[in-house]
Formats: C-alpha cells, structure tokens, sequence
C-alpha cells in the first residue's frame, strides 16, 4: 500500500492548483483554512491512506503553490467550491467526502449543501454550518470606539498584509499557539483588534513549543508565507458579504448529506457570539449529522492539536459511509 | 374565482419587488426577458388563474416598479435567482412552476436546477437550457472587423442605453416587430451586420432593424403605448445589466459544472426566432434531454418569433396549462 505523500498540480476552475496526496481508495478531500497550507493535513494524508482511503490535500485558491488571482472577487465561496468540483474531475472522482477546517469548513459544508451528488459526506472542523442571517454579514460584526472585529480589520486591501509580513515567522511561532488549547492566558477578549497602536499583538514573548508543533512547522509555514504574502487568503475575508448575497438562492436549503462535526472546547471560534446556542442546534441545518465531538482542552487548530483523535473520528466516519454503501 | 389581475409590491432579496397577479390555487411564476415587463404575460395571467393556479408575473431586478440596484455586479444570475426564491417566501408558498422566456429562461432553468425543492417544474420559452461551456462566454462571442456579436455591444455601460433611449417609443417598435414571426425573411439577418444577432461596429442595435408603419395582428398601439412609457421613466439600464454579468455568471457556476435540470421542464420557441440559430443553440435544441433529465415536452411553432406568448397566446397557454395540469 502506497503510505507515502506525493506531490502535483491540477488544473481546475480555471487555476493551477497544488496538492499533497497519499493512498488509493474512496477520495477524501482535506481543506485547510487561514492562514494554512496542504501542509496542515500532515498529519491526516498517510493515515488516512493506511486506512484505505486515497487522501488529498491542496493548496487552497489564494496559498501555497496554487495560483493566487489578483482580484478579490475572484475569491468568493462559488469560486472556491467551483474548485473542488473541478478538482474531483481532474482526480476523475464521481464522489468524495469533503473535510474542511476554519475557512475550509465553510467550503465543505457549502459544497456538500450545493452538490450533494458530488459530496457524499461532510466534515467541518472548528467552524460549523450557519444559515444565511437576514443581514449584510460585516453590518453586524462587533464594533467599539477603540477595537473592531478581526474580520473587518481584514476587509481593507493592504492593511492586514503589511502587518501580517512584517513578521511572518510571528504568526506561526506566536499567533498559532494563541489560538490553540496552549494558549497562554489573555487579557485581550479574542477577535477584536484595536483601532490604534499595532493591531495583531507581535509583542507577546514566544511561549514554549507545545507538543503538536515543531521548529520544522514553523519553519515551513512561514517560508511558504513569506514568499507567497497573506493577501490570497485575506481575500477570502473581503468576499464575506458577497458571498451572502451570492447564496441567496439557497436559503433555507440544508445540508443534506452525512456529516461530522468536530471542535476543541478551547477554540475561540466557539466563543463567537450565539456560536453555543448554535452548535447545539446544528441538527436543525444539517439532518444527517452523525455526531458533533467536542475535543476537551483542543483550541482552533484542530488537526494539527490532536491528531490522533481527530484521524479516529475521520476514519470512523468514513468507514461509516462504506458500510452504509455497501 | 379571481380572475382580476391585481398589482402589489413585496420586499425580496434586499429590493422591493413589483408583480401582478391572478387566481388561486398552485402558484406560477412568469419571469420576462430583455427588454420587457410584467405586461409580457399580459395574456397569461388570466388564462392561469381560470385554469386554476395563482399565476405571478414580476418586473424583474431592474424593470418597471421593481427596484434598480446601480452596481453592475447586482445584477448575477444568483441575485436574480435569489429574488424569485424570496419572491416565493414573501408570497407564502413553499413551492412554484417557473415559467421564463428571453434572458429569464436561464433564470427558470437554473432556479430549477439549483432550488429543485422550491421549484417544482420549469418552462423555458426561446432560451434553451445550456450546460455551462469550457471557457468564458465574451471570448467566444463572434466578432469580425466590421461587426460584433450584440452581447458584446452591450458590455460597455452607457454605449446601448445612449443608442436604446435616444427615441423609446422607436426602440420598443422595431424590437418588438423585427424580431418576431411577421418580420420580412431576411436570410437569417437580424440586426445590422450580416449573420444572426451581429450588430455593426459603426452601427447600432436598432439601426438595422424596422420599424413597422402597421402593426402585426399580436401587437397594438396600446401594447407600445405601454412598453414605451415604462422604458421612458427607467431607461435601459437594468436590463443591459444582465448581460454585462455574462462571465460573472460563468465563474460563479462553476460549482454545478454537469448538473442535470431534474425538475419536469417544457421548452417552447417559434422556429423563426433568431435566437435558436444563435451559434450552438441550434444544436442544442435537438438534445436538450441530455441536460433536462425530465424534459417532457420541446414545442417549435412553426412561423412564430422571439416573442413566444405575446405572439402565439392560445397555443403557449394551452402548453403552459397542460404541462401544469399534468404535474
């Protein structure tokens, strides 16, 4: 059995796009969010491939060594999805189970709700399907006189660039882990940046390494980060309000297909407002969800804090399926 | 039974939306193309409503007493399709047949496809559904050093509003007859420039078209009267802004690259309408059931033009009501 981790580039939807892979068997796509890589699944590809399955990671539209369009709004969820449709094609897979992180999540959730013939199981990391809300997304993000919501502090072109690179090893040596089940203590309230003075704090001394993440990591995000800039996956960001009105054609159309949701009860993704409430209603949205696992003591960056938990819970529920197929 | 066609405006989809309507009963909703109207199923509304079913006719997003959203990029099939999702909503029904025709039959035909459990069957008059294509649509649009396919013409903003407001009452004339089945044969010749829908780069849309001194037996001066004060108060705008989302629309299907229209679906066009010899609809139409899986029926009537149920109103609503009879 082929365990080991190759490398190539596919066209699709119109760009060249990298991808790490591992195995042969029913195709599972892997999703990273921001600011990560294929790289983020390390962990996942040749386990996965073991189990049977053929496991692809690809650099996401916009990182790595996928092409990273200019312009913003080449960046919506449709273009992304529109991606992995056409990355099944070039991988000539009828089918795949879709799993995404962070950002990826959203990916998955909403190409398993828009193409469930193509998706037949769905697993969302940290961030859980969300109906449409009745309003403009960045019209309701919190806002103070001193501080806003990190996702608008993203929405101009070139501000969250410039502080991002000018430490790129920071991000991944410091802001990781602040997100993480290790994180430090904080007395900052997670996700609003200040209006003035350095928004991202860069000043915070490098804590110890935590188990889950070497030297060699760091190293290699922030390599591939320095050479390619945050701006591809910041654009993600700056198409939040385009992509809700592009999906509304789809209200109130669940997702339908099996799905899988896992999440560290130390991720501050889980402390967004009304995000409790919403998770223990996420049956409502997604009819098929076999189960919801909240990881104790397990911060944002899911798959990389807790590797050997989150491969179980994946290939449980892949296994799941095949059996249900067969 | 109401078979009175009343007016009301509703809020979808971030606009307020203005429709008319008639009956009870199952609901039907009858989207018109460029440039028109509510007043396009003018001779639908009621034939629906006594046949038993609430038939609904909107302006669409920038037509009529609907609203006209100024940015280009308002103006997707996504935006388009998401109003008509909210138009049901706002109407209280969970579902509806969508009847399309002209540059609303693509609305129909992918409101199907993307929203088969809001609608429940769908009717496309002129426009065939089309799979998505390899590469973006104006790139392969025809153009010659003398002329230009008109979807091209109409990319710039302001170039065809200039040409089409110069003089409505004009505009509306000649498209209304030099396009439908009482046009004198002209060899496939449409619009200025020689082959089908090919407009002169020193010419116009209109320019080439006619403007008819006695109106054919389907059309009247009331009808024009109509169309022509309508398009005096709002211009051209909102509907040239539907195709200057042509490759917008391209991109932003990707994600549903080879889905099957699966609702059951009926296609009507006159056999003298130029858009069925546009390039590639032509073959398309012969296997329109490879991409609509339940296609129950193609209807080409013989002699008829582009303007399929003003033209042609006993036989199109005699189609209309047995393909929703038989649902």
């Amino acid at each position: 059995m082929k365990t080991e981790v190759t490398h190539r580039t596919v066209e699709t939807n119109g760009i060249r796009m990298h991808l790490a892979e591992a195995g042969a068997g029913p195709l599972v796509v892997l999703c990273h969010g921001f600011p990560e890589l294929w790289y983020s699944w390390r962990h996942q590809l040749a386990v996965l491939a073991t189990a049977g399955f053929h496991a692809v990671a690809p650099d996401m539209r916009g990182y790595g060594r996928t092409d990273a369009p200019d312009a913003i709004d080449q960046y919506t969820l449709l273009h992304i999805i529109g991606d992995m449709v056409g990355l099944l094609d070039a991988l000539d897979g009828e089918q795949a189970v879709i799993v995404g992180h962070d950002w990826g999540a959203l990916v998955a959730w909403h190409a398993a709700r828009l193409r469930p013939d193509r998706f037949r199981g769905v697993i969302g990391l940290s961030v859980p399907f969300g109906a449409r809300g009745s309003a403009r997304p960045t019209t309701v993000m919190p806002q103070t006189e001193d501080a806003i919501w990190y996702q608008l502090y993203f929405q101009e072109p070139g501000v969250a660039e410039a502080e991002y690179d000018r430490d790129v090893r920071v991000e991944f040596r410091v802001g990781r882990i602040a997100i993480s089940g290790d994180a430090p203590p904080s007395t900052r309230p997670f996700g609003m940046v200040p209006r003035q003075g350095r928004p991202l704090r860069r000043d915070a001394p490098a804590p110890p390494l935590p188990a889950w993440l070497t030297e060699t990591d760091v190293d290699f995000y922030t390599a591939e980060f320095t050479r390619t800039g945050f701006r591809g996956g910041l654009n993600w960001y700056r198409n939040i309000d385009r992509n809700w009105e592009l999906l509304a054609p789809f209200d109130g159309l669940r997702v339908t297909a099996p799905a899988l949701y896992i999440a560290g009860d130390r991720d501050p993704v889980l402390k967004f407002p009304g995000m409790d409430r919403h998770i223990a209603d996420l049956g409502r949205f997604v009819p098929q969800l076999r189960r919801t696992i909240i990881l104790p003591g397990c911060g944002h960056v899911t798959q990389e804090e807790r590797a050997v938990e989150v491969n179980s819970a994946i290939i449980d529920f892949l296994r799941s399926l095949s059996e249900r197929a067969a | 039974m109401t078979t009175e066609v009343t007016h009301r405006t509703v809020e979808t989809n971030g606009i307020r939306m203005h429709l008319a309507e008639a009956g009870g009963g199952p609901l039907v909703v009858l989207c018109h193309g460029f440039p028109e109207s509510w007043y396009s199923w003018r001779h639908q509304l009621r034939a629906l409503a006594d046949a038993g079913f609430h038939a609904v006719a909107p302006d669409m997003r920038g037509y009529g007493r609907t609203d006209r959203p100024e940015a280009i990029d308002q103006y997707t099939l996504l935006h388009l399709i998401g109003d008509m999702v909210g138009l049901l909503d706002a109407l209280g029904a969970n579902q509806a047949v969508i009847a399309g025709h002209d540059w609303s039959a693509p609305v129909a035909w992918l409101a199907a496809l993307l929203r088969p459990d809001r609608f429940r069957g769908v009717i496309g008059l002129s426009v065939p559904h089309r799979p998505r294509g390899q590469v973006r649509p104006t790139s392969v649009m025809p153009q010659t050093d003398e002329a230009v396919f008109y979807q091209l013409y109409f990319q710039t903003p302001g170039v065809a509003e200039a040409e089409l407001e110069q003089d409505v009452r004009h505009t509306v004339r000649s498209m209304l007859y030099s396009i439908s089945g009482d046009a004198p044969a002209r060899e496939g010749r449409v619009t200025s420039a020689g082959a089908v829908g090919m407009v002169r780069r020193k010419g116009g849309f209109i320019d080439g078209m006619i403007s008819p001194v006695v109106l054919p037996s389907w059309l009247t001066e009331a009808d024009i009267d109509f169309y022509t004060r309508e398009f005096d108060r709002t211009g051209f705008r909102g509907g040239l802004n539907w195709y200057r989302n042509i490759d917008r629309n391209w991109e932003l299907m990707a994600p549903f690259v080879g889905a099957p229209v699966n609702v059951p679906a009926l296609y009507i066009a006159g056999d003298r309408d130029p858009v069925v010899r546009f390039p590639g609809i032509d073959r398309l139409i012969p296997n329109l059931a490879d991409f609509v899986s339940q296609l129950r029926g193609t209807i080409m009537l013989p002699g008829c033009g582009h303007w399929t149920q003003q033209e042609r109103v006993g036989e199109v609503n005699a189609a209309i009501i047995d393909f929703l009879r038989r649902l």
